[in-house]
């Protein structure tokens, strides 16, 4: 193992989750679980405290909730860490607000542990979109009607627009040069622009603004 | 051919025949009592020798009819017989006893619609069928033409015999027409006399959406509670399993925790489950669900908490566990609601803490308090999660009140349910 342990922080108002989450993700030699918070406001001074690479977030707590939580570090923090969304349910308009506010996917807590592991190593070694189909299932589901489209959908090339597409079905920097069959670093400067573009913070925020903007049926 | 032979001999048209009939039966009392009053009038005539001394009886009866028909039960009554012997649909009638003036007014209307029509329609169906099958007969028996039957005179002449069966039959079908005729307008006005008022229609909708949104409340709820507690228990059966061998300390903990869940959850399921099905029965949705009571089952909800690890002071009146003091409504959810309390207690508190439990009647009202002392982490959340919602909602289902919150060193739940008003 090259890389350095990745510290996980965990915020759940419910002790048996995070108790239940402890006990995963401690016993993996490459995670580490550095804090824990029971609410939002909480998860917000522990992550600045600890500074951790990913942040599993509940979306219902007390007081602040998990998406004002996210919001919070996200915009406070100089180099935010990973946050992924915690759920009992898979179609909840709260998951999509978080991921809205910029969290990095989302994860059920009925997920098998592998698969949590998995997740967890994903968003904080690359910056692929985790579980692209139900992404793009919340996203179908909850995108606001929105009939204008942004101006920045007009400003993306024909080029970036495919890439936008591509990155929405999952693909990785690499899948999408071999895709369009261009060089890693061209599909690189591609989704970078794209991110810039869109002013996304990331994958999934970029593939939320497309479906709200209506990208994802047009063509 | 046939579709005018259906109108008036099918069945909707037979029964419709029978319930004119039934008005005519009905009719009959009135009729008695207005000949009372006819005969000495007339002279001390005898009444039912006379069709025009009869109708007078009728037309004296009717607005004795419609008097009686003023009592409340004439409409379920009515609404009932339309419903079966009309065909008219069944959500077009309404089935309560008449309250506001204009339903008794409109149910009178009916009431002497129906036994006005249907005393000339029954009137004529005893009178007219036998001199129909007279004429019929007429050319075929000489020995009525000869009998002392008072024909007119007319008849026996030869023409006369030749058209007397066209005319006898024509008389069967007139009657029949007449009768369908009759039979149609009243199952035509009968919704608008017997049918809910604006009023009814109103309240019955308000009632739907209420019951709606409390059924829906509840499986929100459900789903809410069911999902969460089986996601935990999931996780911390997956973790257990993750960690078997190295940390039995955790599975040990993980399996109490599972365990205390799903018995809590199996509750709530129970609980809520038992409202969805009740609320079929209109009217009280608390009925019939077996659900345990305060009065029956405190003893064992005590014993079982104790035994999951949490210390209880329990402070509970005599008459909070005596069943003919407690209406069973108030008893049930009192019940649910210490459990929520001490399963909250015991989320919070983490099993490490005393829980002072006291159950008292004041003021008419059974008031509930459970206290804990505030716990290291979590904080209990302020105005609570879904189980102090749902503490809430019951409260409110009942007309009482509870209050969650942080009282000095402690944190306190308190119920207050009104003992009167609930049944």
């Amino acid at each position: 193992m090259t890389h350095p342990p990745i510290r996980i922080v965990l915020a759940d108002d419910e002790r048996m989750v995070r108790t239940a989450l402890r006990a995963i993700l401690a016993a993996e030699p490459d995670l580490e679980v550095a804090g824990e918070a029971a609410t939002g406001a909480e998860a917000v001074s522990v992550v600045r405290e600890v500074r951790p690479d990913v942040v599993l977030m509940d979306v219902r707590m007390p007081g602040i909730d998990g998406i004002r939580a996210t919001e919070q570090i996200l915009a406070t923090l100089p180099e935010p860490p990973r946050i992924v969304v915690v759920t009992t349910f898979e179609n909840d308009s709260y998951v999509y607000d978080a991921l809205r506010a910029g969290a990095a996917g989302f994860l059920l807590k009925r997920a098998d542990a592998d698969t949590l592991v998995g997740a967890v190593r994903l968003v904080a070694h690359s910056d692929t979109l985790l579980f692209p189909a139900a992404v793009r299932t919340l996203a179908a589901e909850h995108a606001r009607a929105n009939p204008a489209p942004p101006a920045w959908a007009a400003r993306l090339t024909e080029r970036e627009g495919e890439v936008l597409r591509l990155m929405a079905t999952g693909l990785t920097n690499a899948e999408i040069a071999g895709r369009l069959g261009v060089g890693p670093a061209t599909a690189k400067t591609h989704v970078a622009s794209v991110l810039a573009k869109t002013g996304a913070r990331d994958r999934t925020q970029a593939v939320i603004r497309a479906y709200e903007a209506g990208f994802m049926n047009g063509r | 051919m046939t579709a005018l032979a259906r109108s008036l001999f099918g069945r909707r048209a037979r029964l419709r025949w029978i319930h004119l009939i039934l008005g005519g039966a009905l009719a009959m009392p009135y009729v008695l009592v207005g000949s009372v009053v006819v005969g000495p009038v007339a002279g001390g005539a005898n009444v039912f020798g006379s069709l025009r001394l009869q109708l007078a009886s009728f037309a004296l009866g009717l607005p004795l009819a419609a008097v009686t028909s003023l009592f409340p039960p004439t409409r379920p009554l009515e609404s009932g017989v339309v419903r079966w012997l009309c065909g008219v649909e069944a959500d077009r009638l309404a089935y309560g006893p008449a309250r506001t003036r204009g339903e008794k007014g409109r149910t009178a209307a009916w009431f002497t619609l129906h036994l006005g029509a249907g005393g000339i329609v029954a009137g004529m169906s005893l009178a007219v069928p036998p001199f129909a099958g007279t004429l019929i007969v007429l050319p075929f028996v000489p020995a009525l033409r000869e009998g002392r039957l008072g024909l007119p005179g007319f008849l026996h002449h030869a023409w006369a015999l030749v058209l007397s069966p066209l005319a006898g039959a024509a008389m069967l079908v007139a009657l029949a027409g007449c009768a369908a005729a009759c039979g149609t307008l009243l199952a035509r006005w009968a919704p608008d006399l017997l049918g809910p008022s604006a009023a009814d229609r109103v309240a019955a909708a308000e009632a739907r959406a209420a019951d709606l949104a409390v059924r829906n409340r509840l499986a929100r709820e459900l789903h809410d509670s069911v999902g969460h507690a089986l996601s935990a228990v999931t996780l911390q059966a997956s973790a257990a399993r993750r960690v078997l061998d190295t940390d039995p300390e955790f599975v040990r903990e993980a399996l109490a925790a599972i365990e205390d869940t799903t018995r809590r959850t199996v509750g709530e399921l129970d609980a809520v489950l038992g409202v969805l099905r009740d609320g079929d029965a209109p009217g009280d949705p608390w009925d019939t669900a077996p659900a345990p009571t305060l009065a029956a089952d405190l003893d064992g909800l005590l014993r079982r908490t104790r035994a999951g690890g949490l210390r209880v002071d329990a402070t509970v009146a005599a008459v909070a566990t005596d069943p003919r003091a407690l209406p069973p409504p108030v008893s049930r959810e009192a019940y649910r609601i210490v459990q929520e309390g001490l399963s909250n207690a015991l989320r919070h508190a983490g099993g490490e803490v005393a829980v002072t439990l006291r159950v008292e009647v004041l003021d008419q009202h059974l008031r509930i308090t459970v206290e804990n002392p505030v716990g290291p982490v979590p904080a209990p959340r302020p105005g609570g999660g879904h189980g102090l919602r749902g503490v809430a909602d019951r409260a409110r289902l009942l007309g009482g009140a509870a209050e969650a919150g942080p009282a000095g060193p402690v944190w306190r739940l308190h119920v207050r349910l009104p003992l009167k008003g609930t049944e």
